[in-house]
């Protein structure tokens, strides 16, 4: 938004210097004079402007014709010099009159791109972005590769994504002006990571300037690609100096700490477990990707076969802070650890509380999924959990478990279609902000396309929920399965250790090491507390299991 | 991650004795941070032991005056209260008040000025409503395997004190600590402040041996700021 606003803050510079030109121009210009050549225009609007006013100033001064345009012509004149003044208040709802007049019609695509532009300028971008897609689909026109630009711009402002898939479509990035290519390479960059054109979309990434708003973001995502081209060594180069970039700043900075996340991720995708848990013992605790990285940290100690680091690990995941966590697959890991250490009661225990707690769920969410089709109904279930986990509310009045609302809300697209409704709720509450618009035409123009927008809206996020649950419900049947596969390994664990017994070959049944000197955990000041069953906010993280493997 | 669980437990089954593992807690695992981890509700602790929300407690307690130089300092008395909250909670705290005098004091003061306090009126019992404000609920370990839970509370209320003759008001402001053992029995000991009227035991001439015994009534009455601690022991139901 940055650039948004040193852009309008040039425009109104240039447009106060040259507007006092304009007007001694319109009061001294003769009949046949030619009008005065002016300086070249900063930028594209500007130039739209000063062409649009200098047609109305030879057509004012031109012999009075009584034309029946002349009215309107006087109008668009005085809509233009308060464009010019940055009254874009006033001039907005004049333009969108004449916008929709027959009169005007050669006029109609310079008069919505300069609409559009007013509107972008008091941040009404969704209304704006109607503007510039009306230039764009009429083409032909002079204003369609501007119109192209500013709707770039403004769908970026939005963060919708089909608006701007529909200006990217459109772009021919060379005609872009310099300063503004790397909202273009980045998007571009993100549709194709999205398409799954991971060697492509590294490329657009690497094309963003470093000095530009984009080039963390442009480096972050260049390094996904990367990876999921396969090519680990080059991301781990690129997160590592993005970290190193962020290193002035703090701890929990997002991006320190994303990065940082992705260094522990390539170094577990080479499969290089004591650096990626190295790499995950960095993700600050207060950072929102701690409770990932402790997961994930979990499966890199699994596969080194640090079984009590790993079931120190999940003692946190499955406390009763996580349990509006959706995290089956957490507990089927700690029910393999505990088949790998031969300690089968707990394994029936974890399987047990797997089913107990995630066999609800699936019935719900399979019921939900049969008996639902209307994607808004998707949508309000998402959209109450939502509210839900913004105002702290009980879990109440919910279809589907809280748990998966929650997970579904995290996705990132789910994410990306709710600060899409927020930006267009923003818009709506500035509209009706301001009465000399919210009372025009144009106000009731702006919330007929608002109120569009969050219909489709709330569809399409609809239809992308359902397909997230789909998923779950599929991940969910997996696992089940695992889970009675793990349970069929303990039962036939049990009948070995059976045998044993019977044949008096038992093992010691040591629960926990009793030899553990207690001062071992109090040296260097760290307390010592036995698991009791209550979980204290401070302790989360801090658990380390004290239990003896039971194989012989 | 699912084709992970096929292969671990492929492993699984290809290994089936693994060597003892020593418990040996790696420096680098123990805690290097203050900070707490972000939850969507962060509340300090979850699926507490000892859950008091709408629970009735009652307790029986033992308490002193200790700065009371005439009457007998000690008392005996029933806590019955209300926890509406895992915040908040309603006592009533009801005492008798030993018989007697303060052995300590006043026997050396009636024999020094040939006085007789038995004739000043009699403190019978009190009644105090108090609300309490649960501040603090933590836990101590003493012993290796043992840990008991904890709560402090500030207290404050009013309530009356019923003397032979008459009941005074009165109000007061403390704090309180419980020792849990298991999830429902605990020690409560109470440290209290207590502004109370009362009747001044010192009566001009009316406690002297050689004069007749005044009436109750002629006691003035005064307030004072008595120190009371209560210990015994409460249970939630």
């Amino acid at each position: 938004m940055k650039n948004f606003s040193r852009f309008s803050l040039l425009i109104l510079i240039a447009l106060s210097v040259t507007s006092a030109d304009a007007q001694n121009n319109r009061k001294k210009a003769k009949p046949a004079a030619k009008p005065k050549a002016a300086a070249p225009a900063a930028n594209p609007m500007m130039r739209a402007v000063e062409r649009a006013q200098q047609k109305q100033t030879n057509r004012a001064a031109a012999p009075r014709q009584q034309s029946p345009t002349s009215y309107l012509q006087q109008q668009l004149n005085q809509a233009l010099a308060q464009v010019r003044a940055g009254q874009y208040q006033q001039a907005a709802p004049t333009l969108y009159g004449l916008s929709r007049r027959k009169e005007l019609e050669s006029e109609r695509q310079q008069i919505k791109y300069i609409l559009g532009v007013a509107l972008s300028e008091m941040k009404m971008y969704q209304t704006a972005a109607f503007q510039f897609v009306d230039v764009i689909r009429t083409g032909g026109g002079k204003y369609v590769r501007q119109s192209i630009e500013r709707l770039s711009l403004a769908a970026d402002a939005l963060g919708d994504d089909t608006l701007l898939n529909y200006a990217i479509s459109k772009v021919r990035i060379d005609e872009f002006p310099q300063n503004q290519k790397d909202v273009v390479y980045y998007r571009l960059g993100e549709i194709k990571l999205r398409n799954g054109q991971f060697g492509e979309a590294a490329e657009l990434f690497s094309r963003v300037n470093a000095n530009s708003r984009y080039s963390a973001n442009a480096r972050f995502n260049r390094g996904l690609a990367l990876l999921e081209s396969n090519r680990p060594q080059e991301a781990l180069q690129l997160f590592n100096s993005l970290h190193q970039s962020r290193s002035r700043a703090s701890v929990t900075d997002t991006n320190r700490v994303a990065s940082q996340m992705a260094i522990a991720r390539t170094y577990y995708q080479m499969q290089d477990w004591d650096k990626a848990m190295e790499a995950y013992r960095e993700i600050p605790r207060d950072s929102e990707y701690w409770h990932d990285a402790l997961f994930e940290s979990s499966w890199a100690q699994l596969r080194s076969a640090k079984f009590r680091s790993t079931l120190s690990n999940l003692q946190s995941l499955h406390s009763a802070y996580y349990e509006d966590s959706f995290i089956p697959e957490s507990l089927l890991v700690r029910s393999i650890v505990y088949l790998y250490i031969c300690k089968f009661d707990e394994t029936e225990k974890t399987l047990n509380l797997f089913e107990a707690q995630y066999g609800p769920v699936r019935t719900q969410l399979s019921r939900f999924l049969e008996t639902t089709r209307d994607p808004l109904a998707y949508f309000q279930e998402v959209e109450r959990a939502y509210y839900i986990r913004k105002d702290r509310k009980p879990n109440q009045g919910l279809r589907l478990p809280y748990m998966v609302s929650r997970a579904v809300l995290d996705e990132g697209n789910v994410k990306r279609a709710f600060g899409y409704l927020k930006a267009l709720n923003d818009e709506k509450a500035r509209i009706e902000a301001l009465p000399t618009i919210a009372r025009s035409p144009l106000g009731v123009y702006a919330m007929k396309v608002l109120a569009s927008r969050f219909k489709n809206s709330k569809v399409s996020t609809g239809d992308l929920v359902r397909a997230h649950l789909l998923n779950m419900r599929k991940n969910l049947n997996d696992f089940f399965e695992q889970a009675s596969f793990v349970r069929y390994e303990m039962i036939n664990g049990k009948k070995e250790l059976l045998k044993k017994k019977i044949a008096g070959k038992e093992s010691p049944n040591a629960q926990i090491d009793e030899n553990v000197d207690r001062k071992f955990y109090t040296q260097n000041g760290f307390e010592y507390w036995p698991f009791d069953g209550e979980y204290w906010l401070d302790e989360i993280g801090n658990y380390h299991y004290l239990g003896q493997q039971s194989c012989e | 991650m699912t084709k992970l669980f096929n292969v671990l437990l492929v492993l699984l089954l290809a290994t089936p004795a693994f060597a003892a593992e020593s418990v040996d807690i790696p420096e680098e695992e123990l805690a290097r941070e203050t900070v707490l981890p972000r939850f969507d509700r962060p509340d300090n602790v979850r699926n507490r032991n000892v859950v008091t929300e709408k629970k009735i407690e009652v307790g029986l307690y033992a308490g002193a005056n200790f700065t009371e130089p005439i009457y007998s300092q000690a008392k005996v008395g029933l806590n019955v209260g209300y926890h509406w909250s895992e915040d908040a909670a309603l006592m009533f705290n009801f005492a008798k008040w030993m018989s007697g005098r303060n052995s300590q004091y006043v026997p050396g003061i009636e024999q020094k000025g040939n006085l007789d306090f038995n004739r000043v009126p009699n403190l019978e019992y009190s009644l105090w409503g108090n609300y309490e404000l649960k501040t603090y609920y933590g836990k101590i370990s003493l012993t290796k395997q043992g840990v008991m839970n904890l709560s402090l509370y500030p207290i404050m209320g009013l309530g009356v004190t019923k003397y032979t003759h008459k009941m005074y008001p009165g109000l007061n402001a403390g704090i309180g600590q419980k020792f849990y053992f298991g999830k429902s029995l605990a020690l409560r000991i109470d440290f209290k402040f207590q502004y109370q009227q009362g009747p001044n035991p010192f009566l001009k001439g009316g406690l002297a041996n050689s004069q007749p015994a005044p009436d109750a009534g002629e006691f003035e009455d005064k307030f004072r700021l008595d120190n009371v601690m209560d210990i015994g022991l409460s249970y939630l139901f």
